[in-house]
């Protein structure tokens, strides 16, 4: 019998934060919380700067060409989180070779915070150049605070 | 006390905002992981990640917890650079290297293995 449960929101019985969800297999279960991304961002970065749509994105920053920064309404619990982006192909001599690196040349460790990520997009056919790119996505997965 | 509920759709109160429990099931991400290739390599943090094997530079080898179905899932990856070389990306390894188990990826700069500090990874599919 189809069933519908009408409800705001989900919490775990024994851990709050924890509901498993039964796999497309029928028996291996996946958990809920973890599988949610936890934020995601829809950018028009070339001509006036915009965020299309997102989730759990507070603000998104042009900080110069191909240069953004988004940042998490509600914090993740820490930087260890993983992200996914992709974006289109424009500007400079190459445009088809454009990809999306997180902020921390040279660094050796991470300068992403709970809220903030910035991230360049940048050629790789055309040295050193950012561009600019009429459409940018980043997805989060991690762990909330 | 645990407790299993058996639905079919999900529906705030309002009536609002309905989602097929599998819609929730095939939309979750299945795993995910933030793995540190620098040093002594190991995992940040990761969901249904078993272990990681660094298999050489920039080579590494994420093994699943609860398998997919099958190697015909969804990967995608996030990375940061290590110096200014550009042509960065991560990558499978090769072809034949995702598979229900385990996944070897390659992080890539400037047409050279690299170690990196974050390698993000995502797989979104059906588990076995």
């Amino acid at each position: 019998m189809a069933s519908q449960l009408k409800v705001d929101t989900l919490t775990g019985v024994t851990t709050a934060g924890s509901i498993d969800v039964t796999g497309e297999g029928n028996s291996t279960t996946t958990n809920l919380q973890q599988g949610l991304s936890k934020s995601w961002v829809c950018l028009k970065g070339s001509d006036t700067f915009a965020v299309r749509d997102s989730f759990n994105t507070t603000s998104a920053t042009d900080n110069g060409v191909g240069d953004y920064t988004t940042t998490r309404s509600n914090a993740l619990a820490n930087g260890d989180y993983a992200t996914s982006g992709i974006c289109s192909a424009t500007g400079g001599g190459n445009p088809h070779y454009n990809f999306i690196v997180e902020n921390s040349e040279n660094s050796g460790t991470k300068i992403r915070t709970t809220t903030a990520l910035r991230t360049y997009i940048l050629n790789a056919r055309d040295s050193e150049s950012t561009n600019d790119a009429p459409d940018y996505s980043m997805t989060f997965m991690g762990d909330l605070a | 006390m645990a407790s299993i509920l058996r639905v079919n759709t999900l529906t705030d109160a309002s009536s609002n905002n309905s989602v097929p429990m599998a819609t929730v099931a095939s939309g979750s991400v299945k795993a995910w992981a933030d793995a540190d290739m620098t040093g002594t390599a190991g995992l940040d943090d990761s969901f249904n990640i078993a272990s990681l094997t660094d298999n050489g530079t920039g080579d590494f080898t994420l093994a699943i917890a609860n398998d997919m179905a099958n190697g015909a899932y969804a990967i995608s990856f996030g990375f940061q650079n290590q110096s200014s070389n550009l042509d960065a990306h991560i990558r499978l390894f090769s072809d034949g290297h995702k598979l229900a188990a385990t996944v070897q990826c390659q992080k890539m700069e400037n047409n050279s293995a690299t170690d990196g500090d974050t390698n993000t990874v995502m797989i979104a599919g059906d588990l076995a």
